[in-house]
């Protein structure tokens, strides 16, 4: 546990001196969502039709983006192997990095989204539930992100190939997000939805980092 | 102990390519007489379908097609995962193998499928058809595997990291699956029928298994060659491939 | 129906993460039974010379701080670096490890920390194997490579702090410091040190850890005659101290004195 807040306090830190990085996968969020209007048209009865699915789609993209440099500038300056080599287990390691990209992309997400959410007119009723589906997905999709990272970690051309390692995984999620979405917008019960991405999230953060250190272990043998 | 004695045995090359090659002529021969029993039966034999007409023969070969993708995967896995936690080349050399093989079943499995649509939907590809995405899927995370096997320099750091991608993509091909059939079902307009299986009766069903085995042992016996042909080069270097290859071209 | 099919969902789910424990929990119990038996290899260290009486640090509890290693057998891209590797370095000694550029120092080393795996033979640390040390043991092993291992964008004195509490260390960061000649600069962030101060701080880092094995991977790279002298002299506090050291380098001079062992690739 105090290996885990440890190295949790330092991710902060070093996020927060590396704000440029944060800020760019939140605007990659916002500009991705913003360009699906552009890309069709801006009537209300089509936006109300594809918001959800935009919004989600660009949640899952910019997860991709914000996770690649997680262990990429550790594996490159050396601080990798040193904590690989620590006696911490490293699937805590793992596990306090994850939550602290997640602590910085995957929260300012959860705030943007519900705006980005009515400005495609999603109903106001529908909003909670959009919140706490993203709330949930947000976990899964950092975790999933952070395997890619971890084993594209020695590889140069790291974040495309990510996308089609993870992004097939990630379809649960983007089923599931919808679904809750579409149903909370018909008036329908989303519960169902909403407790199997919770149970995708504690299975995504309790094995994830086990895979992502495991990977992370070989890729620095 | 003598199970293990078995299994620590498969770690020699050597060994494993001698099995494999005493494995080939097996499978060839199985797969040639199911094969061909089964396909008189379902193309012959088995009578029209009362509402799809011939169209339906298509199965004999979508089916083994896609259960054989997923056949592949899971051993992909499963020998992946084996190679990793004890160290065994020859796992990974049989993973290696079994990838393209299964990313060409899973490719075959979409085209029959689209083939099968065209009389029912009108069209060859459906996005709504919930087999059909998930069978997709399964070839993204095929071809996933094999460019990140790919992008390594080293054999040994490429085997060992397209393992975990394999073992976290085997516990999440059930995942995604009943994910995409849930989406299906929510979206299944009044337009689209599915592809249900004909109410299977006897003569149907009896050349659909004959295929299912022979496909399988073609399988079988594609995996032994291609295995063949991965320790060959991976042990490139060594005294008893270069002999055999020395002997082979005398 | 929805609980059938979350149920349904999680059971799949969980039996296949099951499975996968089970896996890990298979391999700590047929390692043992994987009795490598290393082939009859040609032994390629010599020992060159002593310097002084080694301190054998007898501990009546603990198995004796020893490093052993046994017929190492290394491959790198394809390419056998070396074979049939024996030594063993006993508290109190230092060892040097010499050779051309690509003849394998590094990849000795980093299978020596437990990072890389030999192809065959076996590395023990006080009598265990290298891959399966407890923390407490671990703890003693410190490795520095050839990259820093520092954030750019802490301090100094972050930076130190940091190893020092992974490594649950009690080092007085002040003497360190001065030491290391790097107190006015405690407070700058390292990406806008020299090559050659960065390079201290690495080494700063590593003290900091008070392990007792160090594998140094040319810890003189970048160090004016000062930063080298400072590196010699720490080895040799180490080694009269009973700690044990391996290192890595091309400047054998300013360290062939502190040596007990050479291994030349």
């Amino acid at each position: 546990m105090h290996i885990f807040l440890l190295i949790l306090k330092r991710d902060l830190r070093l996020a927060f001196r590396r704000w440029n990085e944060l800020a760019t996968s939140l605007l990659f969020f916002i500009i991705i969502a913003s360009l699906f209007p552009l890309a069709s048209s801006p009537e209300i009865s089509q936006l109300r039709d594809y918001g959800g699915a935009v919004l989600w789609i660009s949640a899952l993209l910019s997860s991709l983006l914000a996770l690649d440099g997680l262990f990429r500038t550790d594996a490159e300056d050396g601080s990798m192997e040193q904590l690989v080599l620590s006696p911490a287990p490293l699937g805590v390691i793992v596990l306090a990095k994850i939550t602290a990209h997640w602590i910085v992309s995957g929260v300012p997400l959860l705030l943007v989204a519900p705006l980005l959410a009515l400005s495609f007119y999603l109903p106001l009723e529908a909003l909670p539930v959009f919140i706490a589906a993203i709330a949930l997905a947000t976990p899964i999709l950092s975790v999933l992100a952070a395997i890619g990272a971890a084993l594209t970690v020695t590889l140069r051309g790291g974040g495309a190939i990510i996308g089609l390692l993870m992004l097939p995984m990630m379809v649960p999620v983007l089923v599931f997000g919808t679904w809750a979405t579409e149903a909370a917008v018909q008036g329908d019960n989303p519960n169902g939805a909403l407790l199997l991405l919770a149970s995708l999230a504690i299975l995504s953060v309790s094995l994830g980092p086990l895979a992502a250190a495991g990977a992370v272990k070989v890729a620095m043998e | 102990m003598g199970f293990m004695h078995w299994f620590y045995s498969l770690a020699s090359p050597p060994h494993v390519y001698r099995l494999a090659g005493r494995a080939c002529p097996w499978f060839a021969g199985l797969a040639g007489v199911f094969l061909v029993a089964g396909a008189y039966g379902g193309l012959v034999l088995a009578p029209a379908d009362y509402l799809q007409g011939d169209g339906f023969r298509i199965i004999y070969v979508h089916v083994p097609s896609a259960y054989l993708g997923m056949l592949a995967y899971v051993l992909m896995a499963t020998s992946a995962a084996i190679g990793f936690i004890w160290r065994m080349k020859m796992a990974h050399g049989l993973a290696v193998s079994a990838a393209p093989l299964g990313a060409w079943f899973t490719f075959l499995a979409l085209v029959t499928g689209g083939i099968w649509g065209k009389p029912m939907w009108g069209t060859y590809w459906q996005w709504a058809d919930a087999r059909l995405m998930s069978e997709l899927m399964l070839l993204f995370l095929f071809l996933g595997y094999i460019v990140l096997r790919e992008s390594f320099d080293d054999r040994e750091k490429a085997d060992r990291i397209s393992a975990i991608l394999a073992v976290v993509g085997v516990i999440n091909v059930p995942i995604i699956h009943y994910s995409v059939e849930w989406w299906s079902t929510l979206h299944q307009g009044p337009t689209i029928a599915k592809l249900d299986e004909p109410s299977i009766t006897m003569d149907m069903l009896i050349p659909l298994l004959f295929m299912l085995i022979g496909f399988t042992a073609f399988f079988g016996w594609l995996l032994c060659k291609r295995l063949q042909g991965e320790i060959l080069n991976r042990e490139k270097r060594t005294r008893w491939v270069q002999e055999l290859i020395r002997g082979a071209s005398a | 129906m929805y609980l059938i099919i979350i149920n349904g969902t999680y059971m799949v789910v969980t039996a296949k993460s099951l499975s996968v424990f089970t896996c890990y929990c298979l391999r700590e119990s047929i390692f043992p039974m994987l009795a490598i038996q290393p082939p009859k290899a040609t032994i390629t260290t010599h020992d060159s010379w002593t310097s002084g009486p080694p301190l054998k640090a007898i501990s009546s509890l603990n198995p004796p701080a020893v490093l052993n290693a046994e017929s190492l057998e290394v491959w790198r891209g394809g390419v056998c670096l070396f074979e049939g590797l024996d030594f063993t370095l006993e508290s109190g000694q230092v060892a040097i490890v010499s050779g051309a550029n690509g003849s394998g120092k590094t990849t000795l080393l980093r299978v020596l920390s437990g990072m890389s795996r030999a192809a065959d033979g076996s590395v023990t640390w006080r009598g265990e194997e290298i891959h399966r040390l407890d923390m407490e043991n671990r703890l003693e092993i410190t490795y520095q490579g050839h990259m820093d291992g520092l954030k750019k964008e802490f301090t100094v004195e972050e930076n130190l702090q940091f190893y020092q509490e992974i490594n649950d260390g009690q080092y007085p960061l002040e003497d360190l410091l001065d030491e290391l000649r790097l107190s006015p600069y405690r407070n700058r962030q390292v990406r806008y040190l020299s090559a050659g101060q960065r390079r201290r701080v690495a080494l700063g880092c590593m003290k900091v850890k008070s392990a007792k094995l160090w594998l140094l991977d040319e810890p003189l790279t970048n160090l004016d005659a000062r930063g080298a002298k400072l590196v010699s002299s720490w080895i040799s506090e180490h080694a009269n101290a009973g700690g044990l050291a391996v290192v890595a380098t091309h400047q054998r001079e300013s360290l062939i004195q502190t040596a007990s062992i050479e291994i030349e690739l």
